[in-house]
């Protein structure tokens, strides 16, 4: 490995918020350098459309890092943990196994301490992301019906929506008969050709690799204008450690490379983009005399709060054959119904509701692991796989997770990666308000599979392996005493060290983080190289 | 007692290193139903299952060989006694050797599930598709985000 040209700023991740991040500064005229500590994914390696995918989702492919145990993979320890993570580490992140559902999140999210006295506000509103909630969709790729009455009107250069399918229109009749809200899903899914991409032929297997590259993970749909624009990205480099000098300004990093050699890159600027586990990991392990609780960290927030998105499922059998294996796998449709809080309820803050179709026979045996084997095994499993297939789908509920100090990211040097660094111990337990929420809302679900016609409905509890969605651990605020970064990602205590993920949510919402964190990321990124001039820096 | 072609599978499944000991737990966990045929019965069920051990993980590889010792152990196999014994291997050699049974052609075509197959978007008839009756209600009741106050006085 030859040593690095010092760069404008160096990007800690090559995810969503990383690329993004890295073509915005790019393109505005910035030297750029991503360090990856994964690879490029293979196209050969998906399981996508591999007929032994039931396998590979369970090892070499499994969204698990702890199960997949690849070498880049850094381990989890989750003894204390109701939800598990679940990632992919390399170009592109966690969108190469993501089920590519593209929703924004809803305006009171952003302001959920001033409407329901909870949790806190963030520093910005719906309406600052709105214009990058659009410039990231069209950088990308997104398809969607324009309209939705759960969102304000926006101006999205939306591709045509994807099919519903048959399973998308007898849950829709459900729910126009109880008169709920539902729309379809907008998706990072191309219905068009786009820049070399395919378009979706509804294989249905989105989170195991897209086999016609028409998902917009972000190795595909964000890089080749990234580096068309000249960012530098270095795959298999591990960042141990972000430097910083006596002025209390970050300096570089030091990043071991495949052959485990150490190296210092410097740069005026850092910004991390290693996820809510990732980011507070690295920034925990970057100690110093003037930093001993970790960088960044004087309002001792960074790695607390985690946030994820526990989630119920309702199994449901239909008479008629619904081609339940044709894709999308994820939310052909969507309800906002009881994203809103209604305090009647029980619990604060709500749930986003999506339709999945369950594809193939291991799927649906998965939903009957309630019963005793013998009752899922034998003739008997060959008769529930011979009952629902193509006969079935499920509705879930995505229930948004109020923050928590508890919720954290801590070392554990007990643990360590393959480069002999820390592990990530992560601490998360479900609040009994979570619990109750995931209660209302399944019993909900039941009655719009009933409504549709269903002729049995099975509760499916995801956990722990719901990890797809990590938030909150390096929050942004106003006040350096209550939050990590400023409202553009930039650290309050080291002016020249931003972060750009989903560690900087205030609250988690209940949809999908990758718009969100994209197109914070962007607006960011546009703020630090408009105001550039007076950004303080080491060099 | 096993028939001439059950024989004469056995001998086969011998040969790609399966033993009688394999075919007592796959009977038992996959013996058909209607038109489902057994796994015994089912001619790329072999190579398959010999795909899957060799791609499933190790735990899974460990349960399989316990659970077929055990078989191997035993009089006649059933599920109580292969719980009690040991549920946990038992799960996850149920995993394996269903899930290679339902990867063979033959049983999704008995099923009729053609897999995970391409199905381009431009041929999804209208009973697939969102159509402006289906929202008619949807649209009629219009918004129902919760109009908030910009707390926050920033521009971008």
């Amino acid at each position: 490995m030859t040593s690095l040209t010092q760069p404008d700023v160096i990007i800690v991740g090559a995810g969503p918020s990383g690329s993004t991040a890295a073509r915005v500064l790019a393109e505005s005229g910035f030297s750029v350098t991503v360090l990856e500590q994964g690879t490029w994914p293979n196209p050969l390696d998906f399981a996508g459309a591999r007929i032994d995918r039931d396998f590979l989702t369970q090892s070499s492919w499994s969204p698990n890092p702890n199960t997949r145990r690849a070498p880049v993979d850094y381990p989890c320890v989750v003894d204390d943990a109701d939800i598990h993570p679940l990632m992919y580490n390399g170009v592109g992140g966690s969108s190469v196994m993501f089920g590519a559902e593209w929703p924004r999140m809803i305006p009171s999210d952003f302001n959920v301490r001033t409407l329901d006295g909870v949790a806190d506000d963030w520093p910005v509103d719906y309406e600052d992301l709105a214009p990058f909630y659009d410039m990231v969709d069209e950088m990308i790729g997104v398809s969607g019906l324009a309209g939705d009455p759960a969102y304000p009107p926006h101006e999205a250069d939306l591709q045509p929506p994807l099919p519903i399918g048959k399973v998308g229109r007898i849950a829709a009749e459900g729910m126009n008969k109880l008169g709920y809200h539902w729309w379809p899903g907008p998706h990072a899914i191309l219905t068009k050709p786009l820049k070399g991409r395919g378009v979706c032929t509804r294989w249905g297997v989105c989170a195991s690799g897209c086999p016609e590259d028409a998902k917009s993970s972000f190795d595909l749909a964000m890089w080749p204008a990234a580096l068309a624009a000249g960012v530098n990205l270095v795959t298999g480099a591990r960042v141990r450690e972000i430097t910083v000098n006596d002025h209390g300004l970050a300096t570089g990093v030091v990043w071991i490379d495949e052959q485990r050699v150490e190296h210092h890159l410097a740069a005026p600027m850092v910004i991390v983009c290693a996820n809510a586990i990732g980011t507070a990991r690295l920034l925990q392990m970057s100690v110093s005399a003037q930093h001993p609780n970790g960088l960044a960290n004087s309002s001792g927030l960074v790695g607390k709060r985690l946030m994820m998105h526990p989630m119920i499922s309702v199994f449901g059998v239909y008479e008629e054959n619904l081609e339940s294996w044709l894709g999308p796998n994820g939310h052909p449709i969507l309800s906002m119904q009881f994203a809103e809080t209604d305090t009647a309820r029980g619990f604060r803050r709500g749930a986003k509701w999506t339709i999945s179709p369950v594809h193939g026979p291991t799927d649906i045996l998965f939903r009957y692991n309630g019963l005793p084997l013998q009752q899922r095994s034998g003739q008997a499993g060959i008769d529930l796989v011979a009952r629902a297939i193509g006969r079935c789908f499920e509705w879930t509920a995505s229930v948004e997770d109020l923050p928590d100090d508890q919720n954290r990211i801590d070392l554990d040097t007990a643990v360590t990666d393959n480069f002999g660094l820390p592990a990530a111990r992560i601490t998360y337990r479900v609040s009994d308000e979570t619990k109750a929420a995931l209660q209302w809302n399944s019993q909900r679900l039941v009655e719009v599979h009933e409504a549709s016609g269903a002729i049995e409905t099975r509760h499916v509890d995801w956990l722990p392996s719901a990890g797809w969605h990590m938030m909150g651990t390096a929050r942004c605020g106003d006040d350096p005493a209550t939050s990590v970064v400023d409202g553009y990602g930039r650290s309050h205590d080291v002016p020249n060290l931003f972060v750009f993920d989903a560690s900087v949510f205030v609250t988690g919402s209940a949809v999908n983080p990758t718009p969100t964190l994209s197109a914070f990321a962007a607006r960011a990124a546009f703020h630090l190289a408009e105001n550039s001039a007076q950004q303080p820096v080491p060099i | 007692m096993l028939s001439t072609k059950d024989a004469a599978d056995e001998q086969a499944l011998s040969r790609s290193g399966l033993t009688a000991d394999h075919w007592k737990v796959i009977d038992l966990m996959l013996p058909g139903s209607g038109g489902i045929p057994p796994a015994r019965h089912v001619a790329a069920y072999v190579g398959v299952l010999n795909t899957a051990l060799s791609m499933c993980t190790q735990a899974q590889r460990d349960s399989v060989a316990e659970v077929v010792e055990y078989a191997g152990s035993t009089g006649q196999l059933s599920f109580s006694d292969l719980v009690a014994w040991n549920a946990p291997a038992a799960e996850q050699a149920n995993y394996v050797f269903t899930s290679a049974y339902y990867m063979c052609a033959e049983v999704r075509e008995a099923l009729g599930f053609p897999g995970q197959v391409r199905a381009p978007i431009k041929e999804a008839g209208p009973d697939q598709q969102v159509d402006d009756d289906l929202l008619e209600p949807v649209r009629a009741r219009g918004p129902i985000y919760l109009e908030t106050p910009q707390v926050n006085a920033r521009t971008t």
